[in-house]
């Protein structure tokens, strides 16, 4: 069963480096999604895997032997693209019995394997119509079958849900989560979207300029990043800027946070989640924002320091406030700055 | 200063009617979004108050002065379309300060303005670049950017966000909030997302097939929808077919005590995915057992199986951290978040049965 790994794979398009020796091992059956922003390369990752795209250097292998420089088709890897690319003019059916078709299975085999795919999946979609007359979730079902039903043990998407209504959405990735465990299937996600990798994937790997930044499960990245970066790419966060005095985390306006594990007079970011500020006690501010998300009100507070911290309560706050940082992680000040090091890229 | 009020706007193409008799009223100095589905008529709204469609009935007014046939450059709006138009032959920097210098403001004014706004959407340095060499989630930006600084103490933007990456929009859809405040301007936004309608607004007008479903604060929308389409547009819910009798309702094998007790009959249940509080007794508590737990940073997300009944939960983390798959958990639901509707209400939206089916 398939294990998906990439070695050291570059790719170059003139003196782009849209790939910088990137090292990636989906394990046999596991659902890894690819988060970054755009242009982080992450789509020509899957392109390299799916041969449709070369590698400038390095190697691309399944269950240890490499597959660059094998037609796509030969590949053994199925594909959910963005728009779906369904074909216009089959039937839901069709399209779903087309990779089987293409390799020969008799018809009345394929139409067998796809209606039993559909009821194991529980897809509703109406497939004697035409994509056209299907609403987006329904031909977003008849990729997935398509794709499944061709047989692939790894299954490419690429960001499969950003041309669905976000409501339909969160339907959607339920659905491809449990086609994917349910099948045994290796999946690799490219999505900007960090929720909805959060939602389907068992490790995300997190991408920004070509490179890979992190790769683990969805609360190691939460909880513990690396870098400002990863932290802000994975949930809401804010970051003071300050010096490690004494052991000790200090902030602009002189206010000490708390311990902190770097030399002596560096200078440092601290990045704060808003579930971790506490009202009540500690540094004096105003409310400058409020909003209000179901269960807990976001709240952006202004510190006498000026700096700016997003935090969330349960209760009404006024204007003034007080807040405390009960956690936070402590970086080096990257080389590059602070809102460098926080940009895109 | 702008106060923006629509008085039954009706606007016909042929036989389709993309608004009907739609009333709305824009505070001065307010934030407010124009929420809805695709095809629900949100940009042609936006086109009437900037005088870019006529409507077929009704006024706009501003101010108490009738713009219903003022010509778009006489309205002193700044309008951002959904395919932004850039000037392709001016900088960054020219375009931002386009509207400010056709105004004729003071060369310092003008700086500072598309200093802050350039700083905002995090292009100060890419000041001299053209258009032709932003990526497209930077021209997005730059486009923002001179709707914000054109000068104009109305601004409409519709869908300002939607082409950028999530995290680009998370972050600088509190940031417009917070600059056009600093600037005490007016807006008005469209946006089909509704977590962004809920983050930024001071009042929510939702959209739907060229009507106006109900209005309000993001708060009273999502505490107390008083249309079903509101329950099951803003915010998550989970829905249900049920039977309301005495004030208890009858969902699956399950009953709850709900405020509702002037209405006997089939009724549409709604149940708001952060309204359901694992592990808290409450006016209604029952117990389910854990189907999934999907952990999604702040929130997670809880899948939960009880009375032949499905349940998505979003909670806070550290609130529910503890929950494990496998496990049976109370669950407590408020009598007033129990939100029911006349089935028959719910009969007109085909996208609401469709997610009963689903539940």
């Amino acid at each position: 069963m398939p294990r998906l790994e990439l070695c050291d794979v570059s790719k170059y398009y003139g003196r782009i480096k849209a790939l910088e020796k990137v090292n990636l091992t989906v394990e046999d059956g596991e659902y890894l999604a690819v988060i970054g922003p755009s242009g982080c390369g992450k789509s020509t990752m899957l392109k390299v895997i799916a041969g449709i795209v070369e590698p400038t250097r390095g190697d691309v292998r399944v269950d240890g032997r490499s597959i660059v420089g094998l037609p796509p088709e030969d590949r053994g890897v199925g594909f959910i693209f963005q728009n779906l690319a369904l074909f216009p003019h089959m039937t839901g059916l069709e399209n779903s019995m087309y990779g089987l078709l293409t390799r020969e299975t008799a018809t009345d085999e394929a139409l067998n394997m796809v209606r039993k795919l559909r009821m194991e999946f529980g897809f509703r979609a109406r497939l004697s119509r035409l994509p056209g007359e299907l609403s987006m979730g329904e031909q977003q079902e008849v990729a997935i079958l398509r794709a499944v039903a061709s047989g692939a043990k790894i299954m490419l998407l690429d960001e499969p849900l950003s041309s669905i209504d976000a409501k339909v959405a969160v339907e959607v990735r339920r659905k491809l989560r449990e086609v994917v465990k349910s099948k045994g299937l290796t999946a690799l996600h490219v999505t900007h979207n960090q929720e909805e990798a959060m939602s389907v994937a068992d490790r995300i790997a997190v991408m920004r300029k070509g490179r890979i930044l992190q790769v683990g499960k969805p609360e190691e990245l939460y909880y513990k990043p690396r870098s400002p970066f990863v932290m802000a790419f994975v949930g809401d966060a804010s970051f003071l800027t300050g010096t490690c005095r004494g052991g000790r985390a200090v902030v602009r306006g002189g206010y000490d946070l708390g311990p902190c594990d770097m030399p002596e007079g560096e200078l440092i970011v601290i990045g704060v989640r808003p579930e971790s500020i506490v009202f009540g006690r500690g540094i004096p501010g105003k409310v400058r924002l409020r909003s209000y998300l179901g269960s807990l009100i976001r709240y952006e507070v202004e510190l006498e320091n000026g700096d700016i911290v997003t935090a969330v309560s349960e209760e009404e706050q006024g204007e003034n406030v007080k807040v405390w940082f009960e956690k936070y992680k402590v970086f080096k000040y990257p080389r590059e700055g602070l809102t460098e090091a926080l940009s895109p890229g | 200063m702008p106060r923006v009020e629509l008085k039954d706007i009706t606007v016909r193409y042929g036989r389709l009617e993309a608004l009907k008799e739609v009333n709305l009223v824009v505070e001065d100095g307010s934030y407010t979004v124009i929420a809805g589905p695709t095809g629900a008529g949100k940009t042609t709204l936006l086109k009437v108050i900037a005088g870019l469609v006529k409507p077929s009935h009704g006024s706009v007014i501003v101010d108490g002065k009738d713009y219903t046939m003022l010509p778009p450059e006489d309205r002193n709006v700044g309008y951002l379309p959904q395919g932004y138009a850039l000037f392709p032959h001016l900088t960054v920097w020219e375009n931002v300060t386009f509207g400010a210098y056709c105004r004729g403001w003071s060369p310092e004014e003008t700086e500072e303005v598309a200093r802050r706004v350039l700083n905002m959407v995090g292009l100060i340095g890419r000041a001299e670049s053209y258009p032709g060499e932003l990526s497209g989630g930077m021209a997005q930006r730059t486009a923002l950017a001179r709707a914000i600084a054109s000068g104009a103490s109305l601004i409409l933007f519709d869908e300002p966000l939607s082409a950028l990456d999530l995290m680009l929009r998370l972050i600088l859809r509190y940031e417009i909030r917070r600059m056009v405040k600093s600037l005490g301007l007016t807006v008005i936004h469209v946006t089909h997302d509704h977590e962004e309608a809920m983050s930024i607004a001071d009042k929510i007008y939702l959209l739907r097939s060229g009507e106006i479903v109900e209005s309000g604060t993001p708060e009273e929308l999502y505490m107390r929808p008083r249309d079903p389409f509101t329950a099951y547009f803003i915010g998550e819910s989970n829905l249900y077919r049920g039977v309301l009798k005495d004030g208890r309702v009858q969902v699956g094998g399950l009953e709850l005590d709900t405020a509702f007790d002037d209405y006997d009959g089939e009724v549409l249940v709604a149940l708001r995915t952060r309204r359901l509080f694992p592990g808290v007794k409450l006016d209604n508590t029952f117990e389910a057992s854990v189907a999934e737990v999907r952990f999604l940073g702040r929130y997670s997300r809880i899948i939960l199986e009880s009375h032949d009944l499905k349940f998505t939960v979003e909670a806070p983390t550290v609130k529910i951290g503890w929950i494990r798959k496998g496990e049976t958990v109370d669950v407590g639901v408020k009598r007033e978040d129990v939100l029911v509707y006349p089935y028959k209400y719910a009969l007109k939206y085909p996208e609401i049965l469709e997610a009963v089916g689903n539940a």
